[in-house]
């Protein structure tokens, strides 16, 4: 419950203010066209017979115009509309009414209001506070009291006499002395013009706590008008009862007062009820915001980053206690300063451009910049940020990203000495490949060269040995060229396209048989199509056919090997079975590793790169490669690859 | 000194490569002179008549084995000067090479090599190779004059 939620209320007030200035209006008017065939209509069957005065009448009309004019302070009303002068202008008139029928009859007449009715000192009194309230409408003495309201309830009691007066009957109260009486009708346009003096500036003055939700306000709101109207209402009674002989005096005096004490009474512990609930409601209310203001205190306390709020100037209004550590600042050195202070000169026009986004309602979230502590470092801060329109104010959070960063840097260093060591490995093992070939080929050339010369004199044994020089040099031969195709897998690009996936397979499989003895059937199922390298996984499909057909080769006619393939999902799966040796699961994990073999070479021959090349290649290609098997019943090699071919390319292991 | 003209100039450093090839291309007839020279250095001046070969027969042999890698100049050296000269911007070059590099290769058809043939490890690989590409040359190709 705050004191701006009276809002409503002061708008209605302003609006009563503006309904009476044109009720003024229309009723004055009326009288004036029907003057001087004076109806009955408007003032009906009242005790007076006598018709309001013509120049009461204009008066009013005058300063239903003022107020209506003037409905909108002075403050509000352009330097040169004409608002700003005609309403005191006209206020000043009515005064000038006033001022001429309360000089009396004589000056009235000289005035030029001979033939009028002449009009009351009460309704002239009247005139004048009327019409210099609306000439000092916005005025208000250096002590803050405004002479408009004092007249408006200097007004007011002079009608509300004279409504009192018709009421009880009571003729002193509508007519002074022997001067002609206040006409009903001008005591209530009277009476409804200055309470609507007083609601045309309803957050000025006495107004404030009459139209505020503060206590006080609803106070005087319930209890003024309520004993008002009571007081009144028993006031009459009374009279009438013992106009009429009901009762005498004393018993009178004696009904209306137990009736005040009772009707009092109830007024004031009704009021009591209210102000307690009101009371109690605030207790609460203050209760939670308690609550909340220690709960933000233990926040700004003990949070680790900093939280700071910021207002549309750039300022601080609050930064948390975390200031101190992170940016070496108390938080009271910095309430006040501008941020832009303490932000590092190169990171200004960014975080300018931030904030501006901010403040237009983007939160950010991720913004990075340097702050220049007090002592001269410089930090990097990671910041979160938002704006609230209703506040007015930025709220943000800077987390120290030093270490962040530092970790990141760190990472990428490392990454980038890997990469070269990676590359330098590379090169070193490939230039020493090369050079292992030569003297290879030196031992199995002169090997030969030995047994084409000399191989009628040496014996079996002796040319055995010499077989055996060769083929051993010349698996080793395989050994480097299989480890420089590996090697090679590495630093080669990916060139997708979109594969014709039986096509590769059909021509893997006749260049495998061309090298191996084929005594198994292979049988190719459908195979779905996909974005990939094709040289590359011919390579895969001609490493898997071979070993399916060299595992199963000793089964010769009753060897089989399947080839299937599927799409699921995002991802397409080929198999590649066989019913030949198999393997032990337990050795799995070994055999996509390089050098690695579950076979003796005089068994099955081959060098123990066919699988890792394989895995390097699916890899590579962001899909995966697994072998299920068991001894004696042949093996299964899956490999998956994505669909969408578009994946970055897996760094190679 | 008039000596039958040579038909191959065989560029290597390896003393084991050029006994080898040497001896193969002897044995399949394939050839009837072949001159031997040691590294790059040595055969830019077998082939313009310089240092050493000053007095050597005027003619070019009808095709060049050239090895890659060399001390003193290498492959790509001798390539590059023998595509650059008028006078053997014709005579065919084959690489033989154990350098499978891409590269290498690419440096070699860049600069005009004829052939690129890698040696195997294998002795009756390698011996397969040679006589193939000295068939080829010397019989099979019709050369310039």
């Amino acid at each position: 419950m705050t004191l701006d939620e009276s809002g409503g209320l002061r708008r209605r007030c302003a609006a009563f203010a503006a309904l009476v200035a044109a009720l003024a209006v229309l009723v004055c008017t009326a009288g004036l066209v029907a003057w001087p065939h004076y109806v009955r209509i408007l003032d009906g069957n009242l005790p007076v017979t006598s018709v309001p005065g013509r120049a009461s009448q204009v008066g009013l009309l005058i300063a239903g115009l003022a107020l209506w004019l003037r409905r909108v302070p002075t403050a509000a009303v352009g330097e040169r509309d004409v608002r700003r002068y005609l309403g005191p202008l006209l206020g000043a008139v009515v005064f000038l009414i006033g001022l001429v029928a309360f000089m009396g009859p004589r000056v009235f007449t000289a005035a030029g209001f001979g033939q009028d009715t002449p009009m009351g000192a009460n309704s002239a009194l009247v005139l004048c506070l009327l019409g210099m309230a609306l000439l000092m409408l916005d005025t208000t003495t250096r002590r803050g009291l405004r002479p408009a309201e004092a007249m408006a309830v200097l007004m007011a009691l002079i009608t509300l006499a004279a409504l009192f007066g018709y009421a009880y009957r009571v003729g002193e109260l509508y007519t002074i002395r022997d001067s002609y009486p206040m006409v009903p009708r001008t005591a209530i346009l009277g009476f409804l013009l200055a309470l609507a003096v007083l609601c045309a500036r309803p957050s000025a003055g006495l107004m404030a706590l009459a139209t505020s939700t503060s206590f006080g306000g609803t106070l005087l709101r319930r209890l003024l008008p309520a004993s008002m109207l009571m007081l009144f209402a028993m006031g009459w009674l009374r009279l009438e009862s013992e106009r009429r002989g009901m009762y005498s005096a004393e018993l009178g005096v004696a009904v209306f007062t137990l009736a005040n004490i009772t009707v009092f009474t109830l007024l004031v512990w009704w009021s009591a009820r209210t102000m307690q609930r009101l009371e109690l409601e605030r207790d609460a209310s203050e209760e939670r915001h308690r609550k909340a203001v220690a709960l933000n205190q233990l926040i700004m306390a003990n949070s680790l980053d900093v939280l700071c709020v910021v207002d549309d100037g750039g300022r601080f209004i609050k930064v948390s206690s975390a200031a101190r550590k992170q940016w070496g600042y108390a938080p009271a050195e910095l309430i006040g300063r501008p941020y832009a202070d303490l932000v590092h000169p190169d990171d200004q026009d960014r975080t300018a451009e931030v904030a501006s986004s901010i403040m237009s309602g983007q939160p950010a979230v991720g913004f990075t910049n340097r702050f220049i502590r007090k002592d001269g470092g410089v930090i990097w801060l990671d910041w979160s940020a938002t704006w609230s329109r209703t506040a007015n104010l930025m709220f943000s959070v800077a987390r120290d990203a030093t270490e962040r960063l530092q970790v990141a840097e760190t990472l990428r260093q490392s990454a980038d000495e890997l990469a070269r060591s990676n590359h330098e490995l590379e090169s070193f093992a490939y230039s020493v490949s090369h050079d292992l070939r030569a003297p290879l080929r030196h031992i199995d050339g002169y090997a030969r060269m030995l047994e084409e010369d000399g191989g009628d004199r040496l014996d079996g044994e002796l040319r055995r040995y010499l077989d055996e020089i060769g083929a051993s040099a010349r698996r080793m031969g395989r050994l480097i060229d299989d480890l420089l195709a590996f090697s090679r897998l590495s630093r080669q690009a990916l060139n997708r396209f979109k594969v014709d996936m039986r096509a590769l397979v059909d021509s893997a499989l006749s260049e495998v048989s061309a090298s191996h003895p084929l005594a198994a059937t292979v049988a190719v199922g459908p195979l779905p199509n996909v974005a990939a390298d094709p040289a590359l996984l011919k390579q895969v499909w001609t490493n898997l056919l071979t070993n399916a057909i060299k595992y199963s080769g000793k089964l010769g006619a009753d060897a089989r090997v399947e080839v299937t393939g599927q799409t699921d999902g995002t991802t397409v799966r080929y198999q590649v079975r066989d019913n030949g040796v198999g393997f032990d699961m337990r050795y799995v994990d070994k055999l996509f590793q390089v050098f690695q073999r579950l076979h003796l070479q005089d068994e099955f021959e081959g060098t123990g790169v066919g699988l890792a090349i394989v895995q390097r290649i699916v890899s590579r290609h962001g899909g995966r490669v697994w072998a299920e098997g068991e001894l004696g019943r042949g093996a299964t090699f899956t490999f998956e690859l994505p669909i969408a071919g578009e994946q970055p390319e897996g760094n190679m292991a | 000194m008039s000596q039958p003209r040579v038909d191959i100039l065989l560029v290597e450093d390896s003393v084991a490569d050029a006994e080898m090839t040497l001896r193969t291309l002897k044995r399949q007839g394939v050839v009837n002179s072949v001159e031997w020279v040691r590294d790059g250095v040595e055969a830019v001046e077998y082939l313009y008549r310089e240092g050493k070969f000053a007095d050597r027969d005027p003619g070019m042999p009808k095709l060049v084995l050239l090895d890659l890698k060399m001390p003193r100049m290498d492959g790509l050296q001798v390539l590059a000067r023998m595509r650059e000269d008028e006078r053997t911007k014709a005579v065919p070059v084959v690489m033989m090479t154990s350098s499978r590099e891409e590269g290498d290769v690419l440096a070699s058809y860049t600069l005009g090599v004829n052939s690129y043939v890698v040696k195997p490890v294998d002795f009756s690989e390698f011996a397969e190779r040679v006589v193939q590409v000295g068939l080829y040359w010397m019989m099979a190709n019709q050369s310039i004059g």
